[in-house]
């Protein structure tokens, strides 16, 4: 095989030849992309980085591998347990056979607005290894999203804290119910104090990459979730995304609308008490 | 870096075994697999995930081959669905599935069955439960355009749940064929060493042709031709077509719409194919676009051709209209657009073409070979008879095919590259650059009584051709023959119209256009009941038009009338109406349907069939119809059978002799006819061209209201003309068929070939009889008939083998054929053609969800009950209505094509929404009807279309019911959220003429 696909055994080769390529992890947008348009870029395969497809369980935190495939966030017991929003949101990715070739690493880093992990990960405030010539660190995702992966660094696992306490919840609106793209999709994590909000983020996608909802998760701090709050809170949500998307059916307005009334209805289902 | 026109080599571990291809790098695994290795039973619909036709065993985990590259799967263990059998862990349960598929008859066109497959195996050898909701969950990933999913999921429950395969009529030996990947698909006719051909396409829906400037696309390696205009040798036609010769086969001085094609390029391999054709220059002087009918009749207009772009019409004009718009209590209008679709056939468009020096031959999907073999003939000034059309069978069709393809483009590629060419387009390529199905525009206008009677019609529908004539004129006349629906009004006025424009080329699609007609005098009905205060039910029984037009035409009363039983039949399983779920609303829409199937015109309309015994004694029919997937041959074949008393159905072959030859002499003699005798034909058929564009000219010419008797008058010696030649034509040429015109592809295939099949049977009978006698020297009345053979008195009885081995299986065969009954060219009073037709009657009732933040509909219930005059093949025919609704469903909510400018915006799967299996209703309820009343062999009718058509429009009245509006089909959630928006904001809906402008085809 020729140095255009550069399939590596270790991470250390894999940082060696990151400058400058892009990185295929489940292949599932690049490969068909190559196929199609022969592409003449460069690729680093970092699929064959087993210690990066492992779920490990602490007291504080999950650490699911960058090369841990899509299927598996549905399949595993610990994933189910401690961020079933994590899981739900997988299980809305494509269908069996493509969640059985992507990869979380890939659902963040291809930083796709219609990606279904970042909004749940950005709830559950989940943190990204990066590996890099000088070593890892740990990085927020929120940026990574916003920015993309830093040039020479290659995400190796995602850290979703456990989140006791916390009401998690994902939702994502797509036309069909199987292999469809997302139009929006929305995560909420709540933590509910004596009947007020004590910690809340919200998250949403399908009008940009995923974000936070920094305004509209100030008006729900500290207030009871009453339907005005939750109403208030939404018309904000709806409209704090920026617009960036051109190449998927539905506009602006439309999207808007279902991400402000998702977000509702998802606070809405809290569970009180 | 990848350097184009580098090969690599690829180690691979298929079905147990290792192999070795050399490849471009960027090969996906699928095309290795289907391409370089030979696996052809590895399909491939997307290219992008979507699908699942691709999927195989990555070391026993099903996954998309079109995901993988080839040169990243040297570590995987891959199993095909070839290789299912052979794998211990997976044997049994893959024994198990297919007991089930071909017990239910599952598939139709059997393209997706691979991956079905694939994926249902894997899932019944890990345990999987069975569980309709589980297996919906596991098998999502794989789209079917043909089934509806429906007997799918019930196969793979019954498999699941080691439930005995129903007993079940003979099988069908097709169905093996496509659930083991054995099928071979025009895109899977592969050749070694083949080059491949891409398609540069116009870059603008209007444009002057300035230069085209070759050289950097022949720059890069391994691309060989840069195809244009002038290397085609012969005339630039790009589709044999009765109306007019206007298109094209590569665009000359200037492109009219984004599907013209302005070069071929032909290249070693793909990637440089698509690499040489991305870098050929073109320069345009762009020109105003026409994008819509109404822009195209709009004063002042560009002028594309026809008459002012007007290129059919036919008018109804009978009955005082005026009188009754006077005298009604109520007067109801309404516009209604159906909008463009795709056919989504899943197996990608296309094929292969073989050109030695002497002989070209095309494998292409297609249900006109003889069109396609006149088309190339003409394009390349070849002699037909070094012209070979073959079409073993297709991956879908649903109508696409009925209008020339790429075929000739593959045909000029395939002489000038000297060595066999492929040319299979893209999924993209497919959506946003070839046809679409006719956009329909109605504006109506309807008189009623206050007592919901109808008094007067008053229509205008038009439909819109793209660029070319093609066979809209056709489609227009279905369009004005069908205006009034299943309703009887006393006064009529109509106009139906096709006219030219600048977007892709129309085709027809399941329903030859009466989804299209019927969705806007169904919509109009609705809203004139509602409107009125009157229940909808009640008014259409008022109104049912209960006759059906017999063989010449004529409306004969019928009772008891199919369209009424239907009708009660789909009421009475309805049910309660359902509680709106939180956050919905619910809707129940039923819609009736009374269409017409069959091409209605004026020529001699006839199928030839010949049935036989082989070398091994197996019986076989064979006819120029090739395997679309609907149904038809099985059964044919199951009309033989039934007839014959058969142990096993009858192969269904496509006959090169009845393609080769539309004479009908080297069927019958088994040598092609004398020059002259050839020539006769080919004059005879001219001079029919000639008259059927001398008719449209005619027709547009006189056919304004107020002129209707010098149509009259200038009518009759056309029809005169027309009657003679028909008369000369059926004399001289009693075998002979219509080659300029689409054969059977519609719904009316069965009332052709059925009867066709079963005098084929017959001859045959008598023939195998009086051959045994003689060979065997056995008195005839001796010999009986079994399924085994032939039973003597006195003596052993006589195997199939064993005669076919003693007189030579040349000599087993029966030849039966079927005329229709000749109508006329020119209706003297409509200008619209009048021939055979037949009539669908279908009903069906939906009940529906919208939810109100997101606009999704969700299906609660669907009832379909639908005459099929006869009951030949019942689980072939369910899985008819099955496919048909779940298509409907796709167009009316989820099969928006999202046309920007003249161009698709959503040309993938990915993007343009056919109905997946957790979309559709969970269990439909399906009431089959024998009336009897079909003009097929005991009475059988064409089943393939109702569903499609009647489908639907139930949707969009259930859409209706549940919000109070009228909303376009296809509509989308979005659409529909507009709307709510707007009426909670206390405005009328005012979101709806932008959607109007946006789907403006």
């Amino acid at each position: 095989m020729g140095v255009w696909w550069l399939r590596v055994q270790s991470l250390g080769d894999a940082i060696a030849a990151l400058p400058d390529r892009v990185i295929s992890a489940g292949g599932t947008l690049i490969k068909p992309a190559i196929a199609k348009d022969g592409s003449t870029g460069e690729f680093v395969d970092v699929s064959g980085l087993r210690a990066m497809a492992e779920i490990v369980r602490t007291d504080h935190a999950l650490t699911i591998g960058a090369l841990v495939r899509n299927q598996t966030l549905i399949d595993h017991p610990d994933v189910k347990q401690c961020a079933p929003a994590l899981a739900h949101a997988a299980m809305t990715i494509g269908n069996p056979h493509v969640r059985r070739a992507g990869t979380i690493g890939g659902n963040v880093a291809c930083r796709l607005a219609r990606a279904s992990t970042p909004p749940a990960l950005l709830v559950y405030d989940a943190r990204l290894r990066l590996a890099e010539r000088d070593g890892e660190r740990e990085v927020a995702l929120a940026p990574i999203l916003t920015d993309g992966v830093p040039a020479g660094s290659l995400i190796t696992a995602v850290i979703v804290p456990r989140s006791a306490g916390f009401h998690v919840a994902f939702d994502k609106l797509a036309w069909r119910n199987a292999t469809a793209k997302a139009i929006v999709t929305a995560a909420i994590a709540v933590r509910l104090e004596d009947g007020v909000c004590s910690e809340v983020r919200l998250a949403a996608g399908g009008l940009c990459v995923a974000r936070r909802l920094p305004r509209a998760e100030a008006r729900l701090r500290g207030r009871a979730l009453d339907a005005a709050t939750i109403e208030a809170a939404a018309a904000i949500a709806a409209a704090e995304p920026p617009w960036e998307v051109t190449d998927v059916p539905a506009g602006e307005t439309y999207r808007r609308r279902v991400i402000g009334q998702t977000i509702a209805r998802l606070l809405a289902e809290v569970p009180r008490g | 870096m990848a350097e184009p026109g580098r090969r690599e080599r690829v180690h691979l571990r298929v079905n147990g075994r290792g192999c070795t291809a050399e490849i471009d790098p960027r090969t996906s695994l699928r095309d290795c697999l289907h391409g370089a290795l030979g696996h052809t039973e590895v399909k491939q619909g997307c290219a992008e995930g979507v699908c699942g036709a691709c999927v195989v065993l990555f070391d026993g985990e099903p996954r998309a081959s079109c995901l993988e590259l080839a040169v990243t799967a040297g570590d995987i263990a891959i199993t095909t669905v070839a290789g299912l059998a052979d794998d211990a862990a997976l044997a049994e349960a893959h024994a198990r599935l297919r007991a089930q598929l071909i017990a239910r008859e599952v598939f139709q066109c059997g393209y997706c069955a691979p991956g079905f497959v694939v994926e249902a195996t894997h899932y019944l050898a890990r345990g999987g439960a069975g569980d309709p909701d589980a297996v919906r969950a596991a098998l999502a990933g794989h789209l079917c355009r043909c089934t509806g999913y429906h007997q799918i999921i019930e196969a793979i429950v019954a498999a699941a749940n080691h439930a005995p395969p129903p007993v079940a009529p003979l099988p069908r030996p097709d169905l093996a064929e496509k659930i083991d990947g054995v099928a071979a698909y025009p895109s899977d006719h592969i050749a070694a060493g083949a080059a491949i051909a891409r398609i540069v396409w116009s870059a603008h829906p209007a444009a002057e042709l300035l230069a085209i400037d070759p050289a950097a696309a022949l720059a890069v390696p391994g691309v060989e031709r840069v195809l244009t205009w002038r290397d085609i040798p012969g005339q630039n036609l790009g589709a044999e077509n009765i109306f007019g010769d206007d298109q094209p086969l590569l665009a000359k001085d200037r492109v009219r719409c984004l599907g013209d094609a302005v070069a071929v390029v032909i290249a070693d391999s793909d990637a440089a194919a698509r690499a040489g054709a991305a870098q050929v220059a073109v320069r345009y002087a762009v020109e105003p676009a026409v994008l819509g009918v109404e822009q195209a009749l709009a004063p002042g207009a560009p002028r594309l051709g026809g008459h002012a772009n007007t290129i059919a019409q036919f008018v109804e004009d009978r009955g005082d209209v005026d009188a009754a718009f006077r005298a009604a209590d109520f007067i109801i209008e309404g516009t209604y657009r159906c909008s463009a679709s795709d056919h989504m056939c899943m197996e990608p468009e296309g094929g292969l073409g073989v050109w030695n020096g002497e002989t070209l031959e095309l494998t292409v999907p297609t249900h006109s070979p003889h069109s396609v073999r006149t088309g190339v003939a003409k394009s390349l000034a070849l002699a037909e008879a070094q012209i070979k059309v073959r079409t073993p069978r297709m991956g879908g069709a649903f109508g696409k095919y009925l209008v020339p393809g790429v075929d000739g483009l593959l045909a000029l590629a395939a002489v000038h590259a000297g060595r066999p060419v492929r040319l299979v387009l893209d999924r993209a390529e497919i959506i946003a650059r070839r046809a679409k199905r006719h956009p329909l525009l109605g504006t109506y206008r309807l008189a009623m009584r206050r007592d919901g009677a109808f008094l007067a019609l008053d229509a205008d529908v038009i439909t819109d051709s793209g660029p070319y004539i093609s066979i809209t004129p056709t489609m227009v006349s279905v369009f004005a023959e069908e205006v009034c629906g299943a309703y009887a009004f006393p006064a009529v006025r109509a106009r139906a119209r096709g006219v030219l424009t600048n977007n892709l080329p129309s085709a027809p699609m399941r329903g030859f256009g009466s989804q299209q007609v019927n969705f806007g005098i169904e919509a109009l009905v609705e809203k004139a009941a509602r409107t009125a205060g009157l229940d909808p039910i009640a008014v259409r029984r008022l109104n049912f038009n209960r006759t059906r037009g017999d063989a010449t035409g004529q409306a004969v009363p019928e009772a008891p009338s199919p369209l009424d039983l239907t009708f009660d039949r789909a009421l009475a399983r309805l049910g309660p109406r359902p509680v709106a779920p939180p956050g919905c609303r619910v809707g129940r829409g039923i819609a009736a349907v009374k269409a017409k199937y069959g091409f209605p015109y004026g020529f001699v309309d006839r199928f030839v069939v010949r049935a036989g015994i082989d070398d091994h004694g197996e019986f076989f029919v064979e006819s120029d119809l090739p395997d679309s997937g609907t149904g038809v041959l099985a059964g044919v074949a199951r009309l033989v059978a039934e007839r014959l008393g058969l142990a096993r159905l009858p192969r269904s072959v496509v006959s090169d002799a009845v393609i080769d030859d539309p004479t009908g002499t080297l069927i019958v003699s088994g040598r092609p006819p004398a020059r002259g005798r050839r020539w006769v034909f080919r004059m005879i058929e001219r001079v029919q061209g000639i008259q059927a564009s001398l008719a449209m000219t005619l027709v547009i010419r006189l056919n304004a209201y107020t002129e209707s008797r010098l149509l009259h008058w200038f009518a009759r010696p056309v029809n005169w003309l027309n009657g003679a030649v028909n008369w000369l034509k059926s004399r001289w040429f009693p075998t002979s068929i219509d080659s300029f015109l689409p054969r059977a592809g519609s719904s009316r295939a069965m009332a052709m070939i059925g009867p066709a099949a079963c005098a084929a049977a017959d001859a045959l009978k008598t023939r195998v009889i009086a051959a045994a006698a003689s060979a065997f020297g056995v008195p005839p009345a001796q010999l009986t008939w079994t399924a085994d053979g032939l039973a003597c008195a006195g003596a052993p009885a006589i195997t199939w083998a064993a005669l076919a081995g003693r007189v030579g299986a040349g000599a087993l065969t029966g030849l039966g054929r079927h005329t229709l009954r000749t109508g006329n060219l020119i209706d003297t009073r409509t200008g619209n053609q009048v021939g055979c037709a037949d009539h669908m009657f279908a009903t069906h009732a939906v009940d529906l969800a919208v939810n109100e933040t997101t606009g999704k509909v969700q299906i609660l219930r669907w009832v379909a009950v639908q005459d099929v005059g006869k009951v030949i093949d019942d689980a072939a025919i369910r899985g008819q209505v099955h496919g048909g609704l779940t298509m409907g469903l796709g167009q009316a909510v989820l099969e928006h094509l999202d046309l920007r400018a003249g161009a698709v915006a959503n040309a993938s799967m990915h993007d343009y929404l056919i109905a997946s299996m957790l979309d559709v209703a969970p269990d439909p309820i399906i009431e089959l009807i024998a009336s009897g009343q079909g003009n097929g062999p005991d009475g059988a009718k064409g089943v393939g279309e109702a569903s499609a058509v009647a489908g639907p429009i139930a949707v969009a009245h259930a859409l209706y019911d549940a919000l109070g509006v009228q909303l376009d089909l296809t509509t989308t959630p979005e659409q529909i959220v507009r709307f709510l928006t707007h009426a909670m904001e206390g405005s009328d809906g005012a979101g709806k003429s932008d959607e109007r402008a946006r789907q403006s085809r």
